[in-house]
């Protein structure tokens, strides 16, 4: 979480895990770098007495029976318990200092890795302070919205019997019946919008104020000194009338309140709104699990969440939550990893897989070794990042950040030459009238519309492609994204599955297809080459009973002899045949047509005689046609790249349905490829923007870093908990390539949202200003009352945030690939 | 034009050319950050209508924590921003938000309201 609720600087007693204040610390002690505080003498000289070893909980100055362990509350010499969580961090290094604890038995030691920084900070995991604080900022929110809503009551009920009288002032029976009371109507009014300015009001005139003390504008002083203005001149109007020319003056009173009322409502409605905006990353949040079941001394322990550390066995049963993320020991299920990767197929698991902390176990029980916890969990880095970008500001902004800083200035200068103009050259009553549209340009600008147009909409988008898997970096990437001309995709790992597997099995006569397959399989069986692992894999997966070869030898650069069921198989490339004197000519067309398919053809040969080919390849992802083609239909140039020969390439560049193809690129290459791309693009001058083609390189954030560093979108293909990529600009959690897809959807579809917000909330005060100065007064006659000015600017930023919330709606096309 | 015209004309232009200064020319002084415990840089940092104080100098590598405190219900401060890290916060009034960065290039960061009304500077030397 990037905002750490301020915790009291406190430290840790390494010996007892007493929390220590600093400042009142009775001693310290320094060890290889470290500043280490004590509770008391007692503890200090058993640090300093336990030499080169760890500090332990033993050597306590409480007695050993108050030590539970693993420890992570401390109720240390009476002290209240204090929760000391597991992780604790260095001031700004998070990562830098933590104190772990081992699995091992109760009374375990804490295991330390302090590099040689200077202090123990103590605080929350910044994961769990994210939570903490995101529920703290749900119910002040909530408080927020109530007392608006009490204040708008408030004003509504004074502002209504008033709106009430001025409209019987229309009536011209109203009017003389009402006429002798006028005075002490408006002595009354002003008596009672009082209240109303200075409760329901008070947030404006007091923002305003402390504003102007900071040389600082802001909405609240276009309210403060509308409404302020209006009741001014109201009140000056009721108790001096003589300061006036005789018959221009007027009252406001109901101006002030309603507009008030108003603008309240405005904030209330916009502040749930903001709420729903951001409920992506809060949704990520809720959906981790609260306890995690632990298995520590033999014994299975529930503990909260926070106290599970690395290293930990935990046990999962199936339909619950996995808590952290780990490594499978044993036990095997099906796991639905969606929160992360946005994909809804459950994944299957099995001892050495790594499994994702909030994923949700679907079939069997598992116990696996906790690797990351609190804040290094994928979902906690994933809320960081998603927060992180949508922080951030996409270019598209910056024009609205100038014109926002002079914004309520610039409103206010209007609003004095607004009524320089009515007084001097307005017909009368000018005082009423410079008056009244001075107070209706001060209210309707919206400065709020505007300032919202961007973050709203970014932050609704970001945290959307989140939720579908897709983690984008910046503001910047995302307009990017949204502006792609080409689209280059790195062949292995990113169409392909990047491991080869068993493709076709082709017996030559006298052989059946099962029993090529069978023999070569069990002389592969004891090779460690991947070719000869995908052969067994496709064997075993297609039915076949492996037993045992016999003098099995590995020729390295060749392939493998052995002995099978009594015969002598030999499974390898054409140098092997060779070598062995089996004629290659009944090899020769499968061979052939086997490579132009991108295949590598292992032959087989049974006591000297060819038997048949067996082809491995590596394989299309199951939806990369299915991306390829939505990437097409987005308009974009699609290119392969790959350090394969050209006609491996081409074969799978076929079966991916991609027409263009960069074939024996050397890694090194990969990015002045990408350079040499992006220079060619003169015909997509008017897409692109300074005669550039915007390229886009989809790679495994590795190897490619280069290239997608020098793409003007790097989207990073990740799997399991390996999210965030650092060269990356977009990261695709869920490994499947339709991920670009949807980055580019999601990215297009939050730019038009904001270009929707910022033309509005442009032509809104572009348009709403000159209407409130009233320019439309000497050719229509018409005057826009300063109420439906204060509408206007409610409703205006009410529809800003409205727009941006469409956004939630968003649904990436489905990915129509049989997944497995 | 008469003689009340030309007055109240007079006044506000004045009015005019005092919002430009005030609002536009004035320039803060900035206010170095303190070294607390553990080489940590430290400023307190009230929200209230702007940012008290609005400029601040902090040391280059250093890790700084900007504390803020929200010292007031207007909504416009509700949020702070620091673009050029990537951070946000939320500010709940009356209650401190630390923010950690290390800002590591000397140079000139802003750190503003969610809207970019509320304006702050951090000079890095």
């Amino acid at each position: 979480m990037q905002a750490i609720t301020r915790l009291k600087e406190e430290f840790v007693d390494p010996v007892c895990g007493m929390t220590v204040d600093p400042t009142r610390a009775a001693v310290t002690s320094d060890r290889d770098g470290v500043r280490y505080y004590f509770c008391s003498h007692g503890c200090k000289v058993k640090f300093d007495a336990g030499g080169a070893g760890e500090p332990t909980p033993q050597a306590s100055c409480c007695s050993p029976a108050e030590v539970d362990a693993p420890q992570t509350t401390s109720s240390c010499c009476g002290g209240a318990a204090v929760a000391a969580p597991v992780q604790l961090s260095v001031a700004g290094r998070p990562e830098a200092g933590r104190v772990g604890f081992t699995d091992a038995a109760p009374g375990a030691l804490p295991e330390q890795d302090v590099h040689g920084h200077q202090s123990h900070v103590r605080s929350a995991p910044k994961h769990e302070q994210g939570t903490r604080q995101a529920g703290g900022a749900e119910e002040a929110q909530e408080q927020s919205y109530r007392a608006m809503m009490r204040k708008f009551w408030f004003a509504t009920a004074v502002g209504l019997p008033l709106l009430l009288l001025m409209f019987a002032e229309f009536v011209p029976y109203w009017r003389h019946a009402l006429m002798p009371y006028h005075r002490i109507i408006g002595i009354v009014s002003a008596v009672l919008t009082l209240p109303v300015l200075f409760w329901s009001g008070r947030q404006f005139f007091e923002s305003a104020w402390n504003g102007l003390r900071n040389h600082n504008t802001n909405m609240d002083t276009l309210v403060a000194l509308g409404t302020g203005a209006a009741w001014l001149y109201s009140t000056v109007a009721v108790l001096a009338p003589w300061l006036f020319p005789a018959g221009t003056t007027g009252m406001y009173f109901e101006v002030a309140v309603i507009v008030i009322a108003l603008i309240l409502l405005g904030q209330a409605l916009e502040l749930r709104a903001k709420s729903r905006s951001s409920a992506a990353l809060k949704k990520l949040l809720e959906l981790q699990a609260k306890t995690a079941r632990v298995i520590r001394g033999g014994q299975e322990l529930d503990v909260p969440i926070e106290e599970v550390v690395v290293g930990d066995t935990v046990l999962v049963r199936p339909g619950e939550k996995v808590p952290v993320d780990g490594r499978i020991l044993e036990g095997e299920s099906a796991v639905d990893e969606s929160i992360v990767t946005g994909e809804s197929v459950p994944v299957d698991k099995k001892p050495g897989d790594e499994v994702i902390g909030s994923s949700v176990n679907k079939t069997g029980a598992f116990t696996f070794r906790a690797t990351k916890v609190g804040a290094d969990t994928a979902l906690a880095r994933i809320v960081q990042m998603v927060e992180q970008a949508q922080s951030s500001k996409p270019p598209i902004g910056r024009l609205v950040d100038k014109v926002s800083s002079y914004f309520v200035p610039t409103v206010m200068i209007v609003a004095v030459l607004t009524f320089l103009a009515w007084f001097n050259f307005g017909p009368e009553p000018v005082v009423n009238h410079a008056v009244v549209t001075m107070v209706a340009v001060l209210v309707i600008a919206c400065p709020c519309a505007l300032g919202l147009a961007t973050p709203i909409s970014l932050m609704v988008g970001v945290g959307k492609a989140a939720e579908h898997g897709v983690l984008i970096r910046n503001g910047e990437a995302l307009e990017t994204a949204s502006k792609l001309n080409v689209v280059v995709l790195d062949k292995t790992g990113t169409i392909t599955k990047g491991k080869p597997e068993l493709t076709d099995v082709l017996p030559l006569a006298g052989f059946g297809e099962e029993e090529l397959l069978r023999l070569a399989a069990v002389a592969d069986r004891r090779s460690e080459h991947p070719l000869a692992e995908a052969i067994v894999n496709g064997a075993r997966a297609r039915g076949a009973g492996l037993g045992e070869p016999e003098a099995f030898v590995a020729v390295p650069g060749h392939g493998v002899e052995a002995t099978v069921e009594g015969r002598r198989v030999a499974v390898g490339n054409r140098k092997l045949m060779e070598r062995g004197g089996v004629p290659f000519a009944e090899f020769e067309a499968g061979a052939s047509r086997l490579a132009d398919e991108g295949k590598t053809p292992m032959f087989v040969a049974v006591d000297g005689r060819a038997a048949g080919i067996v082809a491995v390849a590596d394989t299309l992802k199951e939806d990369s046609v299915e991306a390829v083609r939505a990437l097409r239909a987005l308009g974009l140039d699609v290119v392969m790249m790959t350090g394969d020969n050209e006609r491996t390439a081409k074969a799978i560049a076929r079966q991916a349905g991609i027409e263009r193809v960069l074939a024996e690129v050397l890694p090194e290459e990969k990015a002045r490829q990408v350079e040499k791309l992006q220079a060619e693009g003169l015909p997509h001058k008017e897409r692109g923007g300074r005669g550039a083609r915007l390229v886009g390189m989809v790679g495994d954030g590795i190897n490619d870093a280069p290239a997608l560093a020098q793409a003007d979108v790097g989207f990073a293909i990740g799997t399991g908990t390996d999210v965030a990529i650092e060269a990356a600009d977009v990261t695709l959690v869920g490994g499947s390539l339709h991920g670009v897809v949807t980055a580019i959807e999601v990215s297009r579809a939050t730019l038009r949202n904001i270009k929707q917000n910022l033309f509005g909330a442009f032509v809104y005060n572009v348009l709403g200003i000159p209407v409130a100065a009233g320019t439309l007064f000497p050719l229509l006659g018409l005057l826009l009352s300063p109420i439906i000015a204060g509408a206007a600017m409610a409703a205006s930023s009410i529809t800003v945030v409205t727009n941006a919330n469409r956004l939630r709606f968003f649904e990436p096309r489905p990915a129509k690939g049989v997944r497995s | 034009m008469n003689t009340t015209q030309i007055v109240v004309t007079l006044v506000g232009l004045g009015v005019i050319g005092w919002i430009i200064w005030y609002f536009w020319l004035w320039k803060g002084e900035a206010v170095a950050a303190g070294v607390g415990a553990g080489g940590v840089q430290e400023v307190d940092v009230t929200v209230r209508g702007g940012y008290q104080p609005a400029a601040i100098e902090a040391k280059a590598g250093q890790p700084l924590r900007l504390n803020f405190t929200r010292r007031e219900a207007s909504m416009c401060g509700e949020e702070v921003v620091l673009p050029q890290f990537g951070r946000r916060a939320h500010l709940p009034e009356n209650t401190t938000v630390g923010i950690e960065i290390t800002p590591q290039a000397p140079g000139e960061y802003e750190f503003t309201c969610g809207m970019n009304m509320y304006k702050g500077k951090l000079i890095v030397r």
